[in-house]
């Protein structure tokens, strides 16, 4: 079966990608065979992978020069699901094959004005995409949620400007996504203190990715 | 009481079009220039140059903004 590609997506910087990425790779990797490609000059998806001395669950590569959909479907088709940890910036090769190639983008937005105004552009591009990705989903993922803030609460209908549905599941600003970065591992390693984070991440795979 | 939802509403449909929301001051002549298109490269291109690298990489410059200085958030959900 060809691997189904997941892309993490947001030109803004700090949306919570990367956590999204290797978290969400983690969870599926209960599931199937997953690989994290990281995107990112940055290269903060390696750099989580290498820290700690425990082994990531999952694998994590990079790609680099004029790649397209084509080429990674095939170097990584032994997999079943390859999450894209995609970079800050819509203005790059990189992104724009990203959506290409990709089954489903998740964005993961913060409940904050200028993240919000920062993201909107996004959603223009997706509608360009699927001119010649004609079968891309894509999903608002909020991320760092403070339930009891105002803002938080008044997210909803500024989100509705997006035309981008977004997913019932959300994911609260906790610790544990740091720590985990910290130590190497997801949160699914975490044991007790990753428990209410595994919840998140297991209800954004069940209602986004098709198992 | 909707004045929040009011006002976050209306500044994203602003950014939408175009118009990032602007200071009163300088309400006059500083339209937000329109966002970078992304390139419109094709997939034609050939399917190489995927490689394994395990080593970390470094920043480019122009197009990468460094999520440190992004986002500090202050207070931090406890578990
Ligand atoms: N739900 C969360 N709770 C607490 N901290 C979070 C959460 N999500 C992300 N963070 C923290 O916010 C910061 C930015 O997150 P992350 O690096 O995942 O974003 P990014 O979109 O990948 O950034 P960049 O655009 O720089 O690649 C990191 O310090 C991360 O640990
Ligand atoms: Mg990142």
């Amino acid at each position: 079966m060809a691997p189904y590609i997941i892309a993490i997506i947001n030109q803004k910087g700090g949306a919570g990608k990367t956590t999204l990425a290797m978290n969400l790779a983690a969870g599926l990797t209960l599931r199937a065979k997953t690989i994290v490609i990281d995107l990112d000059p940055q290269g903060s998806s390696l750099q989580w992978a290498a820290m700690g001395t425990n082994a990531f669950s999952t694998p994590v590569e990079a790609v680099s020069g004029d790649w397209n959909a084509y080429g990674l479907r095939l170097k990584y088709k032994i997999y079943q699901y390859i999450v894209l940890d995609c970079p800050p910036s819509l203005d790059s090769h990189t992104s724009a094959q990203a959506l290409l190639a990709c089954d489903i983008a998740l964005i993961p937005v913060l409940p904050s004005p200028i993240d919000l105004w920062a993201s909107i552009k996004l959603s223009q591009e997706i509608e360009k995409t699927k001119k010649d990705n004609p079968d891309i989903h894509s999903y608002l993922v909020i991320n760092q949620l403070e339930p009891n803030s105002a803002l938080s609460n008044a997210m909803n209908e500024a989100l509705k400007e997006f035309d981008i549905p977004v997913l019932q599941a959300m994911i609260r600003r906790r610790a544990a996504y740091r720590s985990a970065a910290l130590e190497g591992i997801s949160v699914y390693q975490m044991k007790g203190n990753g428990k209410r984070a595994v919840e998140e991440i297991e209800a954004i795979i069940n209602e986004a990715i098709p198992l | 009481m909707n004045t929040m939802k009011d006002k976050l509403t209306s500044s994203v449909r602003k950014a939408k079009a175009g118009t990032a929301p602007q200071s009163k001051s300088e309400a006059v002549d500083s339209a937000a220039p329109p966002a970078a298109k992304p390139t419109e490269e094709k997939t034609k291109t050939r399917p190489t140059a995927v490689k394994k690298n395990t080593k970390q990489k470094t920043v480019s410059a122009n197009s990468v903004k460094e999520s440190s200085v992004e986002l500090f958030p202050s207070r931090v959900w406890p578990d």
